[in-house]
């Protein structure tokens, strides 16, 4: 790097110099209008000259760093013939005061008008376009994972939304460090300085995920450590938009992506187990738990910081009256683990009616299925195990207004598979899980490799 | 006129004081104000917090108690494959070290370093396994895994692990009890006396142990070290009674065992009372437990009543002893609320000395032998819905070596590799741990990590945490401290968790 570029990068640094120099004399020169702040007034030139030098000095330092050929385009030519502009004007300003007072006034708000643009367009420059107002409009913080479907756009509905928040406010029109775009497939295509930042279907060779995943410290890493990092999920998908030949108008259907993918970013940023509702509860009354201890039913909190409880019957002999105590504790209850137990069809009337509960495992009963209409009210629900139990199809579409549900076990059922494209119509949001996954017999499973004759 | 007089000098009282308020007092003020501020927030992560639940303190030791936070796994099964396994032959897939094949080991990879057996200059082996990349995830997995391919997609891969202990038993040590000194309590131990245990007819902490020996650190892996006895791990043999000494002697009916218990329990309650030693609740629970355990263990450990296409699925042979029969047991207490399983497979320490531990003839046994098991549990707890709810951790005590072991400096009869302390595999499924996922990475040779390092410590954080813990405040006061697995070290690899 050469002196003419370090001098250059204290641009930053000096910028805010004149800013907070040419304000003062500016407000100075307002106030001592008034009685009390004349005092002010013999002050004024002193600082403005002060401003004037220090902005010379921002608009050479300026000019340094716009060198460097990262910065390009209109907002760059524009910041700086306003900054010039800004500098004349206050060395013109230090003239006109030693004429007239009222026309240093309204010259005043001339430089300070200048000013802020310019250091607006400064601002856009360094931090991206819409920094300002990012926060106002846009929110894409969230990533809908599960609305990935067929449909989806690899690259415009999941690859560019990245892009456009974590990288062009530094790989745009308007500013190119390492001389890189990446707001147009063009541009993504072309890389920068350091050539290509991506090979299609090889991801260890993109630069581009090389450099994410660099440890933060490092100076190569993107994006600079300072600056909003992207997620693991966001990060996976350009690792799978590239693996798939980072193509740009395809889509996930088109790239055969859309389940493994989902189920994959899922497991990226969803709480999957375990949840709890956000509000607080009262406490639980601690004389029917102890009840319940008596029927050898496990009663406990989710954690220590919170007094929803979660409920296993497995030890429990006296399933019926236990379902009738826990009625008792029905804000608090959330979990409830019935598996390996002898609940029946006519006991889920009372497990209906424990309406915050979200996880239900029902697995490894002999429910056949008739009762599953009362978990009806069970609308904060989201897992549910009817794994190796006798529920049907039928049953089981009595429950499909339960749209929290995100997942169902249905492996060893009365389920057919004819009827799961209907559950999975009927649960939208549900992942679920019905079949027998085989490990086919392989050969060598049963072959022993021996110490070759010799 | 008398009163105005009064109220001027009330006010000039007023002023006077206002005047003694000075710049210092100001400052003085603000400073104390902050001190307390950052003294209360320092006394507020001292103590513990409020804890609500205080019905659900117990003299049972092994009744359920919560976590610090909302857990994301429930149970654990721990598959530890003892001696050993290469990585280089199973995941960590290095082309370049195939053109090392047969080169004398360069010096900057010897020197200053020890190896357990390699004396002198070694010769660089190349893998001896080829490889391809499987899923959506396209992770490296060798050909000496088919089944398990298949499964990478539902896995996290731990590329770069790192231990201090090149022998057996003190890295065995370090991995599930914190320390590579005997005398810990061992993860599972920790767990149950954090956790309590769901199913109070079982044990909450069980061990399964194949391969014809138990793992070179003995029964210390699975012990209590310094907590209560009643958390150590009930080790179940997959033969013949699964646990040892349970039966009731021969003319003794239930009935009588039952009276006999409550009768020692009676007089054992008595002695708690006037000694408070926790011991003795623990000596009454074992009792108790194994009064139950008659019943239970034997029903759970019984792997005849499983349907035959599950068996088709682990590769299991009833009655026999078998990794395969204790990874399927291994789901079978899972699903019936055991918190910890650990599975140790003894002969994985391929030296080369002789063919059973060659890297080419009885390593590709050792993964045949796990292979289809261990991706079966994968998917049949998949399919139960349990896959979520339990964490499958799978790993060695240590790594080998990319060099040919050269005992005492001559050629060994077999090929092999050393103990190889500095980078090693471990793999972790379900629990909230990512799917798909591979975190660190080696050097070309696979020699050492040059990124996402992490050491048994952080696996045993991550692990408590996915289980709720702050494995910092999972402590146990003991001659005068307090003591934690971690001891000082591990920090959670938060990025494998989902």
């Amino acid at each position: 790097m050469s002196i003419m570029e370090i001098v250059g990068r204290f641009h930053p640094l000096l910028v805010h110099l004149p800013i907070g120099i040419l304000v003062l004399a500016i407000a100075f020169e307002w106030l001592s209008g008034y009685q009390r702040y004349q005092i002010l007034k013999p002050a004024i030139t002193t600082i403005i000259s002060l401003g004037a030098i220090t902005a010379l000095f921002s608009c050479i330092t300026g000019y340094l760093l716009s060198q460097n050929g990262e910065y390009d385009g209109d907002t760059v030519s524009w910041h700086q013939w306003l900054g010039i502009s800004v500098t004349l004007l206050s060395f013109l300003y230090v003239w006109i005061r030693s004429k007239s007072e009222l026309a240093a006034k309204v010259f005043s708000v001339v430089v300070l008008v200048l000013l802020s643009i310019t250091g607006h367009l400064g601002g856009s420059l360094t931090h991206g376009e819409d920094y300002l107002t990012e926060g106002l409009f846009t929110n894409n913080e969230s990533m809908n994972v599960a609305s990935i479907d067929d449909q989806t756009k690899m690259y415009a509905d999941l690859v560019q939304p990245i892009l456009e928040s974590k990288c062009y406010t530094c790989h745009n029109a308007s500013k190119q460090k390492g001389k890189l775009r990446l707001d147009a497939p063009e541009h993504i295509q072309k890389g920068g300085k350091n050539g290509t930042v991506l090979v299609a279907h090889k991801v260890d060779e993109s630069e581009m995920i090389d450099r994410l995943l660099l440890p933060l410290d490092q100076d190569e890493h993107m994006p600079p450590k300072e600056k909003k990092q992207l997620s693991s999920v966001e990060v996976e998908i350009l690792k799978r938009w590239i693996a798939s030949g980072a193509s740009f108008d395809q889509t996930v259907g088109e790239l055969k992506l859309t389940n493994n993918l989902k189920d994959i970013l899922q497991s990226h940023n969803t709480p999957n187990v375990s949840e709890v509702p956000i509000d607080d509860v009262g406490k639980a009354d601690e004389s029917i738990i102890n009840k319940l201890r008596m029927l050898e039913v496990m009663v406990v909190p989710v954690s220590q910081e919170s007094r929803y409880l979660s409920v296993n019957l497995i030890n429990t002999t006296n399933i019926d009256s236990a379902l009738v105590m826990m009625q008792e504790l029905k804000e608090q209850i959330v979990w409830l683990n019935a598996s390996s137990t002898s609940i029946s069809d006519v006991n889920l009337k009372l497990v209906g009616a424990l309406t915050n509960l979200s996880r239900l495992h029902l697995n490894n009963t002999k429910l056949s299925g008739e009762g599953l209409v009362s978990l009806k009210p069970l609308i904060n629900l989201r897992y549910l195990n009817l794994s190796n139990t006798n529920v049907t199809g039928k049953a089981l579409m009595s429950l499909a207004s339960l749209t929290s549900l995100t997942s169902l076990h249905v492996y060893n059922t009365a389920v057919q598979e004819s009827e799961i494209d209907a559950i999975q119509k009927a649960f939208l949001n549900a992942r679920i899980e019905w079949k027998n996954y085989v490990v086919p017999m392989l050969p060598t499973d049963t072959v022993r490799v021996m110490l070759p004759y010799r | 006129m008398k009163e105005g007089q009064r109220q001027k000098i009330n006010q000039a009282e007023y002023l006077q004081n206002l005047e003694n308020i000075t710049r210092r007092h100001f400052l003085w003020e603000s400073a104390s104000g902050l001190g307390a501020l950052a003294l209360g927030s320092l006394f507020g992560s001292c103590s513990p917090l409020d804890r609500k639940p205080d019905s659900f303190l117990s003299t049972n030791p092994l009744a359920v108690k919560p976590p610090h936070f909302i857990p994301k796994a429930k149970s654990v099964i721990y598959l530890h494959m003892a001696g050993a396994p290469s990585q280089l032959e199973m995941f960590d897939f290095k082309p370049d070290l195939q053109k090392l094949d047969g080169q004398d080991c360069p010096a900057s990879l010897l020197d200053g370093k020890k190896f357990a057996f390699i004396r002198g200059v070694p010769k660089m082996l190349g893998p001896q396994a080829s490889f391809q990349q499987y899923g959506e995830s396209r992770a490296w997995v060798s050909e000496h895994l088919p089944h398990f391919s298949t499964a990478v997609d539902e896995v996290t891969f731990l590329k770069a692990v790192q231990t201090d202990q090149f022998n057996h038993g003190p890295a065995q040590l370090l991995m599930h009890t914190g320390s590579a000194r005997l005398g810990r309590p061992s993860m599972g131990a920790w767990v149950t006396y954090g956790l309590g245990s769901e199913n109070q007819n079982l044990p909450g902490f069980v061990v399964l142990t194949s391969g014809g020996k138990n793992p070179d650190a003995g029964k210390s892996v699975w012990g209590s070290g310094f907590l209560p006895s009643v958390y150590q791990g009930v080790q179940c043999r997959s033969e013949g009674d699964p646990v040892l000494f349970l039966k009731d002697p021969k003319d003794v009916d239930r009935n009588l065992r039952k009276a006999s218990i409550d009768a020692i329990n009676e007089i054992n309650h008595l002695n708690y009372q006037k000694s408070g030693d926790p011991e003795i609740l623990s000596r009454m629970a074992q009792y108790e437990m194994a009064f139950k355990m008659q019943i239970s263990v034997p029903e759970v450990m019984d792997i005849h009543d499983e349907p035959q296409y599950i068996h088709d699925m682990y590769g299991t042979k009833p009655g026999r002893a078998s990794l395969a029969n204790n990874i399927l047991l291994a789901r079978k207490l899972v699903e019936k609320g055991v918190r910890f399983v650990q599975v140790f497979d003894w002969g994985w320490d391929s030296h080369g000395t002789d063919s059973d531990l060659a890297i080419d003839i009885g390593h590709i046994n050792k993964c045949r032998s796990v292979d289809k098991a261990m991706t079966a549990l994968i998917f049949d707890l998949k399919q139960r819905g349990l896959l979520e709810e339990t964490l499958v951790v799978w790993g060695g005590e240590f790594g080998r070596t990319p060099m040919q072991e050269n005992r005492e400096g001559k050629k060994n009869p077999f090929k092999g590799r050393d103990h190889h302390t500095e980078a090693f595999t471990m793999w972790m499924a379900g629990g909230g741990i990512k799917k798909g996922f591979t975190h660190g990475e080696t050097d070309a040779i696979g020699y050492s990590s040059i990124s996402g390092k992490v050491t048994p410590y952080d696996v045993q954080a991550t692990i408590l945490h996915q289980l709720g813990f702050d494995h910092e405040k999972l402590t146990y006061q003991f001659q005068g401290r307090p003591f934690r697995l971690t001891d000082v070290a591990g920090k959670v690899i938060h990025e494998v968790i989902g």
